[in-house]
């Protein structure tokens, strides 16, 4: 195994994800590759939410590379090699493709992540990401979960 | 104790992957091999009771040589593998088998056997990702 992608979200649970995939990665000389996926939020309608969407797009950026940076320090303890990506779109449909692009052997996501309302609706990343991704995947459930 | 990883089987194509992506990452971890299978509970609907004595008997016995030749097939340099035959409802039992202490991770393929029952309850692996007291890797 050589490659380790991981789906962070800034949720509690991602974080632990991120830190199982490290201890994981370790051993097997793997490296990491931290990913955060912007959702696309739903439409915002007519004219004047336009300018929401590009605040919220800027929000969202901000915030990404926040927890990316966070969770990179996180990780590289015990000189464990990052990296780190920020996309926006469908998280799984996200995860999936880059896992793919990226040639990672395994995928690492937490089984909740933000959102509850949207997974309650939908179903979780987690459970998509299993449906549709060519790699294995790895669902981490949190203590709290 | 040795740290191990709990792999779900059914003998189906998915399974087989998912045991030889576990026997991987079972040398590369130093941990040790486990092959789960559970035989589900069945009701026999005309019967109105559980399977006659004979039918489990022929079905335990092909569920032992099924994992017997899958702890043969897979990779396993420097790795104990080891087999069980469980009974139950597949995704809580093998939850439940995955509480001991010296699982750490739980692999299961993603489709597995029975088209119908997966309609109408969802795969195993869908189930067991959202009760696995531990991590499960879901292979394809």
């Amino acid at each position: 195994m050589n490659r380790i992608l991981v789906g962070v979200d800034g949720s509690p649970e991602s974080k632990q994800a991120a830190e199982f995939a490290a201890q994981l990665a370790r051993p097997l000389h793997a490296e990491l590759l931290l990913e955060f996926v912007a959702p696309r939020p739903v439409p915002f309608g007519p004219e004047p939410y336009a300018v929401g969407l590009a605040e919220w797009e800027m929000a969202e950026r901000e915030y990404g590379n926040a927890v990316l940076r966070e969770m990179a320090n996180r990780c590289a303890e015990g000189g464990l090699k990052v990296s780190t990506r920020f996309d926006s779109g469908g998280p799984a449909e996200t995860l999936a493709e880059v896992a793919t692009k990226e040639k990672a052997d395994l995928v690492v996501v937490g089984h909740r992540g933000r959102g509850a309302v949207k997974r309650m609706l939908l179903g979780s990343v987690a459970d998509r990401l299993a449906q549709i991704s060519p790699k294995p995947v790895l669902v981490f459930r949190g203590e709290t979960a | 104790m040795t740290r191990s990883i709990l792999v779900a089987v059914d003998g189906s194509d998915e399974s087989k992957a998912a045991a030889e992506f576990a026997a991987r990452l079972a040398q590369s971890t130093h941990s040790g091999l486990e092959l789960a299978y559970v035989l589900p509970d069945i009701i026999d609907p005309d019967l109105g009771s559980n399977l006659t004595e004979r039918a489990r008997a022929e079905r335990t016995d092909h569920a032992h040589i099924m994992l017997q030749e899958l702890a043969q097939s897979v990779p396993r340099p420097n790795t104990s593998v080891e087999t069980a035959l469980l009974e139950g409802s597949p995704a809580p039992r093998l939850a439940q088998e995955a509480k001991r202490s010296d699982i750490w991770l739980v692999v299961v393929g993603h489709r597995g056997r029975g088209a119908v029952e997966r309609a109408l309850l969802g795969s195993v692996a869908d189930r067991l990702t959202q009760i696995s007291p531990k991590p499960v890797v879901v292979v394809r």
